[in-house]
């Protein structure tokens, strides 16, 4: 398995819908299984949507 | 990984992974959808099902089991919705009013720190998040290296992080 920064580097491109479609569907298969990436996704999530608006 | 644990009634097993399922389909639903809930239980009363009935044998996680039947279910989902209400209007979304007001203070939190922010990095905030740019846009925009914007990005987002989590 790739090693958490990895994915938490992509946790950026995701919230904001610029990831490849085949790195998304890792991505989310990832934190689907991984609490610790989950866990900054859900937090960074709201922040981003913030920042968005 | 979430702790498995195989003696555990695959109820408790499922619903550890509410939230995750919840993000999930919110994501890809939009969270003003009405249906979302919905969605998630239909997900986890399947999922539940499928192991009662044996379809999952453990060959791989539960999360991946779960991973599976949420994306299947979301496209289900998006398929039936674009068939039947191809011409019909959007309901209107109807936010939690708690959870409305918890955002509505952690915006303000947000907002705060932002607007005591440098130049140098609520610039990059705005064009990466705000205007959405790439990094490498930002970077030619404000004549600094891309590597520059994602530490700049990381740092701002420590101190935002910082500030909501108190």
């Amino acid at each position: 398995m790739k090693k958490h920064r990895h994915y938490e580097h992509q946790i950026d491109d995701y919230l904001l819908g610029k990831l490849k479609p085949e790195d998304q569907a890792e991505f989310e298969e990832h934190y689907f299984i991984c609490p610790h990436c989950f866990a900054k996704l859900d937090q960074q999530s709201e922040i981003v949507q913030i920042l968005r608006k | 990984m979430i702790k498995e644990d195989k003696t555990a009634p695959p109820e408790d097993a499922v619903l550890q992974y509410r939230p995750v399922i919840s993000f999930r389909v919110r994501k890809a639903l939009g969270s003003s959808n009405p249906d979302w809930e919905d969605v998630v239980n239909e997900i986890l009363t399947q999922a539940v099902a499928k192991i009662k009935s044996g379809e999952f044998r453990g060959d791989s996680s539960i999360g991946t089991f779960l991973y599976t039947i949420t994306s299947r279910r979301i496209i289900d989902y998006i398929r039936q919705k674009t068939r039947v209400l191809k011409h019909a209007p959007e309901p209107a979304p109807y936010p939690d009013p708690h959870d409305e007001m918890e955002h509505r203070e952690r915006a303000k939190q947000v907002e705060q720190v932002v607007n005591g922010l440098k130049p140098k990095f609520r610039d990059v905030l705005y064009l990466y998040y705000y205007k959405e740019l790439s990094r490498e846009e930002v970077a030619r925009t404000l004549d600094i290296s891309p590597r520059r914007v994602s530490e700049r990005v990381n740092y701002a987002l420590k101190l935002i992080q910082k500030a909501v989590r108190k």
